[in-house]
């Protein structure tokens, strides 16, 4: 499927127009607000205030229509600031098609320059040249959002050696033959102005492509590491708990001191281990639906002979919890649930709701029940009750028999990444 | 006597619940431990009253969707069945099936032996048991009968579609410019068509989804998408 012939580096239209366009069309939400793009945000709309200033303090009042020109530069220009300013504040505009993008910025874009030349004729354009660094970080903006290594220097010798350039060096080559010494003294200040921009802009987005890709490879750098670390630890946890219990498995079986039913208890329990284990790792990822949460604990249920008369709906148990939350539910599941069986429950249910900030699980087991004033100091279910708020942990009655308990957790949602309201 | 496929990459596990299977229910059961071998073992088997289809295959570039896609689209008449550990590396992959295919039960593969017999038991004879209830929980509760696989065919409705799908899975980085540099197309087409896209994809979950979101969606639906894919690159061929 790849197309053999398209030089990556190539500057054609479509790069025009994707930098023209600007960096807004092209946001899908991958790349967030960092401080870099909001720094870089900022220092282009500080420029563009420095280009307003010049343009009004400096302008040529000889000119006629020079203050009507000067309020359009104005204008212009503090439109095209618009979207860095939102850059800035860490708000995004709604995304708009390239082709409006496009219109818009680039009649924007003709006003400032026109005006520019218009307001300071001859080599006083230069004054304005910081606004060419303001267009090298849009530049810089737009291609770090489309995911493109800029090329900025290769683009500027092709862009010198493209018959658009040789054509305008033909064009001031006529002028001169035309129009003598008078006339190219417009036209050459115009021409090596339109250079020093073009290499004002072409030198920020080479810099800030150069930085960016520093960074990138540092951040990269660390990312692998802490990768590396992980598999270690990981390969060190497989060998350590696995193969320990393994082992104990096997030993009973050598010794004949167990029993198939003993072994298979002693299986199920290193699966649930197992599972707890992966339920740790997804606690520490930071994102762990309640589905996920109350799977070992079911399953730890079954394997253990009783009968599961309830589950939470797809709806209730699709909430992701923050790792806090979820790591309390998970206490209450396990205490909750070991608790029945151990009371010789053969039948439990589970149900989850949320309501005002708090999570409600239900386990309800056809077992004897118990009082709360009657749990053991130092047990499981004696520190659940105790890291739960006061009245965090009840016991209801069934009328046809069991208990319902409900443990009543604090909860707070964990926001999903690049998600956060600010960035919406 | 009923003629079942097993298919799961655990092999031994695969071939002692096969027999199992055989010993305790009486079936005759065909194992496969690879997706690539699935088509192969079709075209052997004969009709089959059942296939269980393992989803997670880490070894292997595609997921049990592929499997379940490729037996039903060879016999309607084969019923469905996922065996999954069903923890969260498989939920998205879970609630596709669940919502995309005619899945007539979920069995744990931690479920106690004589469960998951059971469970086989009750689909062959009234075509449908309830899911392992520890899994339950990642089933939507009601099939959302707007979304199904003949929709996909709106995600692809030409072969400038199919090559937006076809270079965001193949690309190492989800940009626009990736995308472009794959598939020949440019960058403003390829932003206009996935606007195009959008409000369609809202039927599959994903509201406003960054590239990225596209691509996670495609790679796991690669085979609800892949036939329109294919379509679309033979019309324009």
């Amino acid at each position: 499927m790849r197309v053999p012939d398209r030089d990556e580096s190539e500057f054609s239209l479509d790069t025009w127009v994707a930098l023209l366009a600007g960096s807004n069309p092209w946001a899908t939400g991958e790349h967030h607000e960092n401080a870099w793009n909001r720094l870089l945000a900022l220092v282009q709309v500080f420029i563009v205030a420095v280009t307003t200033s010049t343009l009004w303090w400096a302008r040529d009042t000889q000119l006629s229509n020079e203050l009507a020109i000067v309020i359009g530069a104005t204008v212009a220009l503090v439109v095209l600031s618009v979207h860095p300013v939102l850059r800035v504040f860490e708000r995004r505009t709604r995304s708009l098609t390239v082709r409006t993008n496009l219109i818009v910025r680039v009649v924007l874009l003709a006003v400032v320059l026109l005006s520019t030349y218009a307001l300071l004729p001859g080599w006083r354009t230069l004054w304005c040249t910081p606004f060419a660094v303001a267009c090298g970080i849009d530049a810089s903006l737009t291609c770090s959002e489309l995911g493109w290594k800029a090329r900025p220097i290769t683009w500027y010798s092709q862009f010198v050696r493209s018959g658009f350039h040789f054509g305008v060096i033909g064009a001031v080559i006529a002028t001169f033959a035309v129009g003598g010494a008078t006339r190219l003294s417009v036209v050459v200040p115009l021409f090596a102005v339109l250079h020093v921009w073009l290499a004002t802009a072409v030198g920020t987005l080479w810099a800030l492509s150069t930085l960016h890709n520093a960074s990138i490879a540092e951040l990269e750098d660390a990312v692998a590491e802490v990768v590396e670390g992980e598999r270690r630890q990981r390969a060190h946890w497989l060998h350590d708990d696995v193969c320990a219990q393994v082992r104990l498995v096997s030993l009973k079986l050598q010794t004949g001191n167990s029993t198939t039913d003993e072994v298979v208890g002693l299986l199920d329990d290193f699966d649930h281990q197992l599972r707890l284990r992966q339920l740790d790792e997804l606690f520490g990822a930071g994102s762990v639906r309640i589905a996920e949460l109350l799977q070992p604990y079911i399953r730890h249920a079954q394997n253990n002979g009783a009968s599961i008369a309830g589950v939470p709906g797809f709806e209730e148990a699709a909430v992701q919890l923050s790792e806090k939350s979820a790591r309390l539910t998970a206490r209450a599941a396990n205490v909750l649930t070991s608790n029945a069986l151990n009371a010789g429950a053969t039948t439990i249910s589970y149900d989850v709701r949320t309501a005002d900030g708090y999570l409600y699980l239900a386990i309800a087991d056809n077992g004897p029940g118990f009082s709360l004033a009657d749990v053991p100091h130092g047990r499981g279910l004696w520190t659940l009750i105790h890291d739960l708020k006061p009245g965090g942990l009840t016991i209801n009655p069934i009328p046809t028999g069991g208990t319902t308990v409900v443990a009543t957790i604090p909860y707070t949602e964990r926001e999903r990444l690049g998600q956060h309201p600010a960035r919406r | 006597m009923a003629n079942i496929l097993l298919v799961d990459d655990a092999a031994a596990l695969a071939e002692l619940f096969g027999r199992a299977i055989e010993h305790e229910l009486g079936h005759t059961v065909h194992t496969v431990v690879s997706l690539s071998e699935v088509a192969a073992s079709l075209a052997l088997v004969g009709d089959l009253d059942l296939a269980l289809v393992d989803l997670s295959f880490p070894q292997e570039d595609g997921t049990g969707l592929e499997a379940l896609v490729r037996i039903h689209q060879h016999s309607r008449a084969t019923k469905l069945a996922i065996i999954t550990q069903g923890d969260e590396w498989v939920a998205e992959i879970l609630r596709d099936a669940w919502e995309l295919l005619p899945i007539t039960t979920v069995i744990s593969k931690s479920a106690p032996l004589a469960y998951q017999l059971q469970a086989i038991a009750t689909v062959l004879a009234v075509g449908w048991a309830a899911p392992d209830p520890a899994i339950q929980p990642l089933l939507p509760t009601k099939r959302d009968t707007t979304r199904t696989a003949e929709r996909f065919s709106r995600l692809v409705q030409h072969a400038g579609h199919a090559k937006l799908w076809v270079s965001l899975v193949a690309v190492d980085d989800a940009s626009y410019k990736a995308m472009a540099d794959h598939s020949g197309l440019k960058l403003n087409t390829l932003k206009n068509y996935r606007a195009q896209l959008v409000d369609e994809l809202e039927t599959h979950g994903l509201h406003d989804p960054t590239l990225r979101d596209m691509r996670r969606f495609a790679k796991r639906c690669w085979p609800f998408l892949e036939p329109y894919i294919n379509a679309a690159q033979q019309g324009r061929g």
